[in-house]
């Protein structure tokens, strides 16, 4: 099943993350330095909620849908992630902006850098 | 905040307000308390401000302890100032809103309705935004009307105040109402007496208090962030505030040892090898010899700007469009294309301002007529309104002004609406198809919105104007990773890095491309070729990489 969602731009993301996770090289050294489940709800411009989970524990694994137990559980908008994915906005700021709510384990968050970072940006 | 209102509010601040002069009488001695509480009073930041209608149980201990004395009509022990000091300690360490909650727990319940409907009534919330809109940097300092049911319900909950006095100093036999001056000294008294109790007890039951207090407060701020309409628009004016036109990146660095020094003419060397498709990376060198021999030339400046951005080197080139625009404020060419540079780096605000500065010069008609009264309306939503009414003026039967649309494209790109953006540099297209850099733009928008294949059509246009153009390059070889074509991807990065070699230098110089070195170590990782990432270090030599890949 493809994480690509239609009406999110985060979609684009997601899937840019999963296809580098395919390399055992890239999800070990992920995992190594993530260690964690992140459950992340994304709301849409049209307020449909999308949840995608990165499992940056054990499988390595990007899915759709809740999946299982989350060490962190972030909700955002869709523009607010394509920021953080984009580097405009770090995790923290976004959290301490109310950009960005999280529950679980909130030192956890501060690794999504390194997952979102296995999408590299287009330049104008 | 509404109570800050109240309290430190010009109406009250006449001395027929007790509250005020509860205020004074609070401000004096403090510096005990300043010394336990100041680590707390810094992490809490000023989201506190929020938190007024919060439960806070804890600190409402003392408040409750002082009002029972009251009903109970106890003789007041030493004990009521040394309570009094407590809840004035934690009236300094979190600003108002304790102070509010105690207020509040003292109400009736009736009371407090009448109250929350008063306040409703003065809209107090617009009010904040009024104030903060003006740099207003003492909140508060508005006055605001206050409608009788409140101050019925304030002055009755202030008998209190009365009452404690009569019992605290029983020399006097009859106190009927206290006036200001008295209830004053009738403070300092039993403030004087507070201060004569045990510090150390004192101090103890603070540290006990302390961390929970803190702990409650954070949990507060953040249930309040929670709520996002309501301050999340202000947060962002902040933050947008606090920042500089500029992104202040600091001088830009030559390379040391250019031949191109030598150079009778570097500038018009420079622009003979950008238009007849040499190196870039040389180019850059002969702009940078230019620049030092001219450096308050803005249109040097420009070309170096333009072509280390070209060149997929983002850092200097907005250091040098910066300085040429600083030279030049009407340099039109700097300005879009420092724009640009600033969006690619995440400088938001900054591209905004860059773009209205472009507005005011090109079309200060338009500019002009819509300058805002209020400067923190949001400069995304002001700047593109500006581009659209330029947009519109265009007499029918003409075309568009193509930089009009280009600048659009890039508002919409910033403002991750890739469709419209994609709809602009396309229609910027139409009346200039030749344009390398629009093409590159356009790919750029349509990877970062998912269409990688189409995007790559639209880069491999760029280059077939350009094949000089490392950052199409980069570019393509981003959107082979995203498809999954590794190999491609690294025979781009490489082809990209490869014209970074210069005659000076074989490892691109002291300006080097940070993107491009990351991307081909993630692309080599993500081929399972940790043994080729490795060899990617801070001055490898691509060459050791032709045998396996073709670039």
């Amino acid at each position: 099943m493809s994480v690509n969602v239609p009406g999110f731009k985060s979609s684009v993301v997601f899937d840019q993350i999963e296809k580098a996770l395919q390399s055992e090289t890239v999800k070990k050294e992920t995992i190594n330095k993530t260690k964690g489940v992140f459950e992340l709800g994304i709301k849409n411009a049209e307020g449909k909620e999308q949840i995608w989970t990165l499992d940056l524990k054990k499988e390595g694994t990007v899915k759709t849908g809740k999946a299982g137990k989350a060490d962190c559980t972030i909700k955002m908008d869709d523009a607010v992630f394509i920021e953080i994915a984009s580097g405009k906005l770090n995790s923290q700021k976004a959290f301490m902006t109310g950009k960005m709510k999280i529950t679980g384990n909130i030192m956890l968050s501060t690794k999504l850098n390194n997952v979102l970072e296995l999408a590299p940006r287009s330049k104008l | 905040m509404a109570f800050q209102n109240i309290v430190t509010g010009a109406e009250c601040s006449s001395g027929a307000n007790p509250m005020t002069q509860i205020m004074k009488q609070f401000n004096e001695d403090r510096s005990l308390q300043k010394d336990a509480f100041i680590p707390a009073r810094d992490s809490v930041g000023p989201s506190t401000f929020r938190t007024v209608k919060q439960e806070l149980a804890g600190e409402n201990k003392f408040a409750n302890d002082f009002f029972d004395q009251h009903d109970h009509g106890q003789i007041v022990s030493v004990d009521a100032p040394h309570s009094l000091h407590v809840v004035e300690n934690q009236r300094h360490q979190l600003a108002q809103p304790e102070w509010v909650a105690e207020f509040d727990s003292a109400l009736t319940a009736a009371e407090h309705a009448k109250m929350e409907e008063a306040f409703k009534r003065m809209n107090v919330g617009a009010s904040w935004r009024a104030e903060f809109e003006n740099h207003s940097h003492m909140p508060g300092l508005q006055s605001v009307a206050m409608p009788p049911e409140f101050e019925e319900a304030f002055q009755k909950h202030f008998d209190w105040s009365s009452q404690y006095a009569l019992k605290h100093d029983k020399g006097k036999s009859k106190i009927v109402e206290l006036d200001n001056v008295s209830w004053e000294e009738q403070f300092a008294a039993a403030q004087r007496e507070a201060e004569d109790v045990q510090a150390e007890s004192f101090e103890e039951e603070l540290s006990r208090e302390d961390h929970k207090l803190f702990e409650e407060v954070w949990s507060n701020v953040r249930e309040s962030l929670d709520d996002p309409t309501d301050h999340l628009s202000w947060e962002k004016e902040f933050s947008e505030f606090n920042e500089h036109e500029s992104a202040n990146l600091g001088e830009y660095v030559f390379e040391p040892n250019n031949p191109y020094q030598m150079h009778p003419d570097p500038l018009k060397e420079g622009i003979r090898l950008v238009e007849e498709g040499g190196s870039l990376s040389d180019a850059a060198l002969a702009f940078e010899a230019a620049a030092q021999k001219d450096p308050t030339n803005s249109e040097v400046w420009t070309w170096l700007g333009n072509t280390q951005a070209q060149n997929e080197k983002e850092d200097p080139a907005i250091k040098a469009l910066e300085k040429a625009v600083s030279i030049d404020r009407h340099n039109l060419n700097a300005l879009m294309n420092l724009a640009v540079s600033y969006t690619n780096e995440g400088y938001d605000y900054q591209s905004y301002l860059t773009l209205e500065r472009w507005m005011a010069v090109k079309y200060p008609e338009i500019a002009a007529r819509s300058i805002p009264t209020d400067v923190h309306q949001n400069a995304h939503s002001r700047v593109t309104e500006l581009f659209l009414q330029a947009a519109r003026s265009a007499p029918s039967g003409h075309e568009m002004d193509p930089d009009v649309q280009v600048g659009l494209g890039v508002l919409f790109y910033s403002n991750t609406d890739y469709d419209k953006a994609v709809d602009c540099f396309r229609a910027a297209l139409d009346s200039r198809p030749k344009d390398h850099l629009l093409w590159n733009r356009l790919g750029a928008t349509l990877a970062n919105s998912g269409r990688s294949e189409q995007a790559i059509d639209a880069y491999y246009k760029a280059l077939d104007l350009k094949p000089t153009f490392v950052r199409a390059r980069y570019n393509l070889g981003v959107s082979c990773i995203n498809i999954g074509c590794y190999k491609e991807a690294t025979e781009h990065l490489l082809g990209a890095l490869s014209m970074h070699q210069t005659i000076v230098d074989t490892n691109g110089g002291v300006n080097v491309s940070r993107s491009l070195r990351d991307t081909l170590r993630k692309t080599f990782k993500m081929m399972d070729r940790e043994d080729l990432a490795n060899k990617v270090d801070a001055d490898f030599d691509i060459n050791q990489f032709r045998g396996e890949f073709d670039f």
